[in-house]
């Protein structure tokens, strides 16, 4: 297979908002390797877990508690071993789980920390957020290219700005658009077909690798390979709910 | 944030559109040096003086009329130096004028193309949302460059862009507010700062491009002038 352009990149992805999650995907699409850190506890409507379908493609996905000490912990061993970290965490959330852009740096000194504001994950995205993860996604590369020159990290803040204004979009923008899409077979046995990224790269073609994860579907790649936690070690964190899904 | 994310890099701005013209503003605002490229007494209806300065600002301005041969060459030459090209002219209409994409990577092989198609409309909301894709393909167009020791041409279709957004599970227009594309706009892009400056005038940077950029004598400039190439 050929190279793609952000092969060599690993992304960590937490408490995303549409916006960061569309942004997190962009990079997935394009080579990343997206790590997404999703609560231990939550349980999704069928709406909300077909939007994540769509918008957890090409990432993998590993359940942590941040609000446990331990989790933290292992969240910060993970950013020190990623190149991105995209963080959508709500409001008032950051400081309390004291992980701002200070901590990340502390784990990792070189780290491209982006912060993607908008509204709380749910079942809809606007195109405020697809628009400010776009934006996002831009702004990472930017900064992927600035560290490749200078060896130096640094911090984005991009957030969904909502204005009065509505736009002049009329009902249906995509019914004369025949939109290229593949189709997604999911693990859950649904096949799903999704819109393919709106860019032709001629030599390095993006194109759906992995389906969205189920909850905690590499649990045992990240903490067990990337972070060298032993199975016994992990079995202990599973029992405290540190990490691991207790739902399914 | 950090005006010179980009600094060093050099982009060939040949757009006639909104959307093409907005991601060479990005590019621009993030620190690259933008050289826009303007046929002679060519105007572009899109572009009225408000959203001129809007959607230039930042940039280099040269006067180049490379629908000559002579004016091809030139802009071959400039192409040669530079990291990425982008434009959002017809169907084979720079083919026919020996910019394509193969007459481009030939002069240089690690150059990044970024074709836009517009979708057409003239919706700022959507020339928006298509500008931030040219300006992310771009990007990921020249950290591939890198890897994989070539350029690439990138295609951005401004219809499937928000096609592909409206084509997500539970999309919703109702609730899509987004900053209109206007000059009152901050000049930031989703809250990160923009470098600032002011559009250029046509072939202001004329000067600096021919002679420092390409290294072309006093008398070729002149030639060139009379024979109404620059």
């Amino acid at each position: 297979m050929r190279r793609l352009p952000l092969a060599a990149v690993r992304v960590l992805e937490l408490g995303a908002a549409p916006a960061g999650a569309y942004c997190a995907r962009l990079l997935g699409d394009v080579g990343a390797e997206v790590i997404r850190v999703e609560p231990v506890a939550r349980r999704d409507g069928p709406d909300e877990r077909r939007l994540s379908l769509h918008l957890n493609r090409n990432k993998l996905g590993c359940a942590l508690d941040l609000s446990h000490p331990r989790g933290r912990d292992l969240l910060l061993r993970l950013a020190a071993r990623s190149n991105v970290v995209i963080e959508g965490l709500a409001g008032g959330e950051k400081e309390r789980l004291a992980l701002t852009y200070e901590a990340f740096q502390a784990a990792r000194r070189d780290i491209i920390a982006a912060s993607v504001g908008g509204p709380e994950e749910g079942e809809s995205i606007s195109l405020a957020d697809v628009t400010t993860g776009t934006a996002a996604a831009g702004a990472v590369c930017a900064a992927l290219l600035h560290h490749r020159r200078t060896g130096r990290g640094l911090r984005i803040d991009i957030s969904a700005r909502a204005t009065a204004r509505t736009p002049p979009l009329s009902s249906d923008p995509h019914s004369s658009v025949r939109l290229p899409s593949e189709p997604v077979y999911h693990p859950e046995g649904q096949i799903e077909e999704m819109a393919a990224l709106p860019w032709r790269l001629s030599e390095t073609p993006a194109h759906v690798r992995l389906p969205a994860p189920r909850p905690g579907e590499h649990d045992s790649y990240v903490f067990g390979d990337l972070l060298g936690l032993s199975s016994q070690e992990m079995a202990e964190l599973e029992r405290e709910g540190v990490i691991g899904r207790r739902d399914g | 944030m950090n005006e010179d994310l980009l600094a060093g890099i050099l982009i060939i701005d040949l757009s006639q559109g909104v959307a093409a013209a907005y991601c060479g503003r990005l590019l621009a605002g993030c620190g690259a040096d933008v050289i826009r490229v303007e046929r002679p007494g060519a105007s572009d209806p899109s572009h009225t003086p408000d959203r001129n300065s809007h959607l230039n600002a930042g940039k280099k301005g040269i006067a180049l009329d490379y629908t000559q041969p002579a004016g091809a060459a030139l802009l071959r030459r400039l192409v040669e130096g530079a990291d990425a090209l982008i434009e959002d002219h017809t169907l084979d209409h720079l083919a026919s004028l020996g910019l394509g994409y193969r007459d481009l990577n030939a002069a240089n092989p690690r150059l990044i193309m970024t074709s836009v198609t517009s979708d057409g409309s003239g919706d700022p909301f959507a020339e928006r949302l298509v500008g931030l894709n040219a300006f992310a393909a771009t990007l990921v167009g020249l950290l591939s460059a890198a890897g994989i020791e070539r350029g690439q041409r990138v295609e951005v279709a401004g219809s499937e862009c928000l096609a592909a957004a409206a084509s997500l599970p539970g999309f919703d227009l109702g609730r899509t507010p987004s900053p209109p594309l206007d000059p009152s706009e901050p000049a930031d892009m989703m809250g990160v700062p923009l470098k600032a400056g002011r559009a250029p005038r046509p072939g202001e940077h004329n000067d600096e491009v021919y002679r420092e950029v390409l290294g072309l004598t006093p008398e070729e400039l002149l030639s060139l002038r009379e024979a109404g190439v620059v």
